[in-house]
């Protein structure tokens, strides 16, 4: 049999050469050190990771690091990485780069991330990894570089998809992979065009709504796995989201994915304490916030379901802050005619915001700030409100930086930055926090309570996550007698939405039917109730629809007969 | 890979390429001046070296501490873990330089050196000293890198001593010859050097031979296993497209053109065979580039790379 051997001599010709010149020649010691270092870097063992031993900066957990041994030698480097949120799936996917790169297995290596996260990636695989990979900005950049990040929906646009479709990599990774889970989209098109040889694919939702969605993926990764869709379909599928065959499935899948469970890992993350702030409401804002309720009150009923939308954002500005609610007003009175009598209704209402003198919510949050001597991310909803903080936190003293969505990821990248090493108070809106991680902080103010419970969990997601070494306080700031103390003490608390493990809670909101809006269904709630009796009435039918939601996933938990395999949970049930 | 100190290399490769040390501080600092061969070679600067090499100018060498991350952490001497810990989570970006650095058994820095120790370290002319007669007889050295490439990557090293006067051609382990006979480049007085018989190239033949009769004899088994495995992932993918394409004849078949759903839309069988035809060839085409995947994923290749060679005058 002939064995495919290629033998590389091209360096003898430089002996020769010596040898003919007779020098200069590398000295005794000099070669001798050189055999030692080819020794050390020598790639003999197959078994274990370099990594583990080589990157110091920093201390892997443990599923980390089985996923990286798992990735590499026994799935060859073709895998979906589905760990729930909050696990590192970054870290597992450096990991695994950065083995490849050790072991020279790889060179030409492609990272595709939503726009906001490349800069982030990059700073983690740095200092993390020491992997100096570069985001790509230009389209000469794809073919200067070896170790590229880029947005994928950059790369998937002209001119870039061009040449990135020539390239060869040997790694591709894709972050929010669940992008990829329609073949008829041009990001499924494009990253099955890409030329790769190791292929990692990383979401937390690997099904969203539909079990075929994981098929797409898998099919991705590994055409032919799972059969063609029709088998697959015959073989396990039964309802969208429920599966025959479920052990058979199983098997199938772990060859190709690994999904853990926070339950399973994040036994050791800190606890929360959660601590109600109440602020009691000063006689003008009193007056300013029944005057405007009953402005939206009046104009729900007028106007109808349809045109609602401005005047339930309305509502929450109302809780959120002056400010907030001034921009809201401002447009409505931009849009009437001159002399409408609404216009006029609305200048009113301005004047009566004019009359506070004192933000009571404001001074509150500075008092609370001069007592903590450690960095506070304070969350808000509307820009406006961080506006006027900012000012407000500015006159007493306190450093503060805002972060918000619409700031470009340089921007964002900085803020960050100048909150970790200069200012106090990091102001953001969750829209603009989307993603961050901050376990360098240990406070997090809820300056308004959003409607959305899945909103608080991303607030609370940020600094309460992998690598957070102490106890977490969350403050929240809820001012008496308006719909933010009944939203905290009927529907927050009762549901112990403070007290769930992070992720239980997108389980259990997942299953409510899709098209209906927690949000909106609150908002409507709030406005149209006529009394405190009604709304507690109304507010409690929520709670015990949410409560069931709850039984009912931890329910099928109990039926799941492997219950913290590998295997996607939600299509398994 | 542990059993030498990160510090116990860097100091090597500073006093090698010439650098000056500073200060010193073993197992966990060292402060160097570096030389004109370390700075290009770890200093990532060409712009800088390009433009002094071009305007003839004096250049100014980089001076950096090196600290090392191999040493435990609850060695280290510095004032308060802290201290530390601000320094590693603040590591500057790739590209910005710094004065100091920490150097772990995974830097990008380490692997510069590596290299630069390794280009400067290939090429020697050495004869033994002290000979217990007085006649030294002249060999060839090869070291080779044999890289089993698969799905996985593994490595080994491999040795020989050629004699050049009649190509006799033995094993040897580097780090004995290292260690036993005690080398330098000048010829020892009163010793005659026996002639070289035959060309060096001769010598790496006889050489390339035996490295290929030892990899044939070793790796036959491991060849046939990567082998066998790309077979089944090929078959695999080969049935899966096959399966593929086979189904949707059979559906463009069974069905009639003109599905009730589409009635707005009529299809003329031409047209409906054209997107048949459409989708069939993006299958073909899908299957190509993922076999073509496949290929580079598992075909096993042997690659041996001379590492270094050298000229021995031996007993």
């Amino acid at each position: 049999m002939n064995l495919p051997i290629h033998i590389h001599d091209q360096r003898f010709d430089t002996f020769l050469e010596k040898l003919e010149h007779n020098g200069p020649w590398h000295t005794a010691r000099a070669f001798e050190w050189a055999y030692h270092v080819r020794n050390l870097t020598l790639i003999d063992d197959d078994r274990s990771l370099l990594a583990e031993r080589a990157l110091k900066r920093f201390t892997f957990y443990p599923h980390q690091l089985d996923v990286a041994r798992r990735v590499i030698f026994e799935m060859h480097g073709r895998a979906i990485l589905a760990d729930e949120v909050g696990l590192g799936k970054t870290i597992e996917a450096g990991l695994i780069l950065k083995e490849y790169l050790l072991r020279r297995m790889v060179k030409r290596v492609l990272i595709l991330v939503p726009s906001s996260l490349v800069l982030q990636w990059q700073r983690e695989l740095w200092q993390k990894f020491e992997i100096p990979a570069m985001p790509v900005k230009k389209a000469h950049t794809w073919e200067a570089y070896d170790l590229l990040i880029a947005s994928l929906d950059m790369a998937k646009r002209s001119p870039h998809r061009e040449i990135v479709l020539k390239q060869h990599y040997d790694l591709v990774i894709i972050d929010e992979a669940h992008k990829l889970k329609n073949p008829k989209t041009q990001n499924h098109q494009f990253v099955q065009a890409l030329k790769k040889k190791y292929f990692l694919l990383l979401t937390a939702t690997p099904v969203q709504n539909d079990i075929r969605e994981l098929y797409r993926l898998v099919d991705l990764l590994r055409p032919g796995h799972l059969g063609i869709p029709d088998e697959f379909a015959r073989e396990f599928i039964v309802g969208k989201r429920t599966v025959k065959n479920a052990d058979r499935l199983k098997t199938s899948l772990g060859k190709v994915m690994i999904r853990n469970r926070r339950e399973d890992h994040l036994k050791t993350l800190p606890s929360r304490r959660v601590i109600t702030i109440p602020v009691t409401l000063s006689r003008e804002e009193k007056r300013f916030y029944e005057a405007v309720s009953r402005f939206i009150e009046r104009e729900y009923t007028r106007r109808g379901l349809s045109k609602a939308l401005p005047l339930l954002t309305l509502k929450r500005e109302l809780t959120s802050s002056r400010d907030a609610v001034y921009r809201s007003l401002l447009r409505m009175y931009e849009r009437l005619p001159q002399d409408a009598p609404l216009a006029a209704e609305i200048a009113e209402l301005a004047r009566l915001g004019q009359s506070i003198q004192r933000h009571s919510k404001a001074e509150k949050l500075v008092d609370l700030l001069q007592t903590i001597h450690d960095k506070v991310i304070v969350f808000a909803e509307f820009h406006p409100t961080l506006f006027s903080l900012q000012k407000r936190l500015a006159t007493s003293g306190i450093t503060s930086v805002i972060y918000r969505g619409g700031y470009g990821r340089n921007k964002k990248d900085w803020m960050r930055e100048l909150f970790m090493t200069r200012a106090q108070v990091m102001l953001a809106t969750e829209a603009g926090g989307e993603g961050i991680n901050l376990q360098f902080a240990h406070h997090l103010v809820n300056y308004d309570l959003p409607w959305n419970p899945m909103k608080l969990e991303q607030r609370i997601g940020r600094i309460h996550r992998i690598g957070q070494t102490q106890d977490v306080m969350i403050y929240n700031f809820a001012t008496e007698d308006t719909v933010e103390m009944a939203i905290l003490k009927l529907l927050y608390e009762k549901i112990e939405l403070f007290e769930t493990v992070i992720g239980r809670l997108d389980a259990i909101l997942e299953r409510l039917p899709q098209g209906i809006s927690l949000e909106r269904h609150l908002a409507d709630l709030f406005i149209r109730s006529k009394s405190e009796q009604e709304l507690r009435l109304r507010l409690g039918t929520v709670v015990d629809a949410i409560q069931a939601l709850k039984k009912e996933v931890e329910a099928e938990k109990r039926l799941d007969p492997l219950p913290d395999d590998d295997c996607e949970k939600e299509g398994i049930q | 890979m542990n059993q030498t100190s990160l510090y116990t290399l860097a100091r090597a490769y500073f006093e090698l390429s010439g650098s000056n040390i500073l200060e010193d501080e073993p197992p966990y600092r060292l402060t160097i001046e570096l030389s004109e061969e370390a700075d290009q070679a770890l200093g990532y600067r060409p712009f800088y070296w390009s433009y002094i090499t071009h305007m003839r100018m004096k250049p100014e060498l980089l001076k950096k501490t090196y600290r090392f991350l191999d040493v435990m952490e609850k060695d280290w001497p510095l004032s308060s873990t802290n201290d530390v810990q601000n320094r590693l989570s603040i590591a500057p970006l790739p590209g910005f330089h710094q004065q100091e650095e920490w150097i772990s058994w995974g830097s990008p820095r380490l692997y510069r050196m590596f290299e630069a120790m390794m280009n400067h370290g290939r090429y020697t002319c050495l004869y033994a000293q002290n000979p217990a007669v007085g006649r030294l007889t002249p060999y060839l050295f090869v070291s080779y890198t044999i890289s089993q490439l698969a799905h996985h990557r593994k490595e080994s090293i491999k040795s020989y001593l050629v004699r050049l006067t009649d190509l006799y051609l033995e094993p040897i382990d580097a780090q004995d010859l290292f260690s036993k006979k005690h080398l330098s480049p000048h010829p020892p007085h009163y010793t005659s050097l026996l002639p070289r018989m035959f060309h060096p190239k001769s010598a790496l033949q006889r050489s390339h031979e035996a490295v290929r009769k030892m990899i044939e004899e070793q790796f036959q088994d491991w060849v046939k296993e990567a082998e066998a495995k790309l077979e089944q992932e090929r078959m695999r993918l080969d049935a899966y497209y096959q399966a593929l394409s086979t189904h949707l004849d059979k559906k463009s078949h069974t069905f009639s053109p003109v599905s009730p759903r589409s009635k707005q839309k009529t299809v003329t069988p031409q047209e409906a065979q054209q997107a048949l035809e459409e989708r069939l060839k993006a299958i073909q085409q899908d299957y190509v580039m993922r076999d073509m995947e496949i290929k580079a994923l598992y075909t096993p290749q042997l690659i041996v790379e001379l590492e270094q060679v050298a000229l021995l005058y031996l007993e």
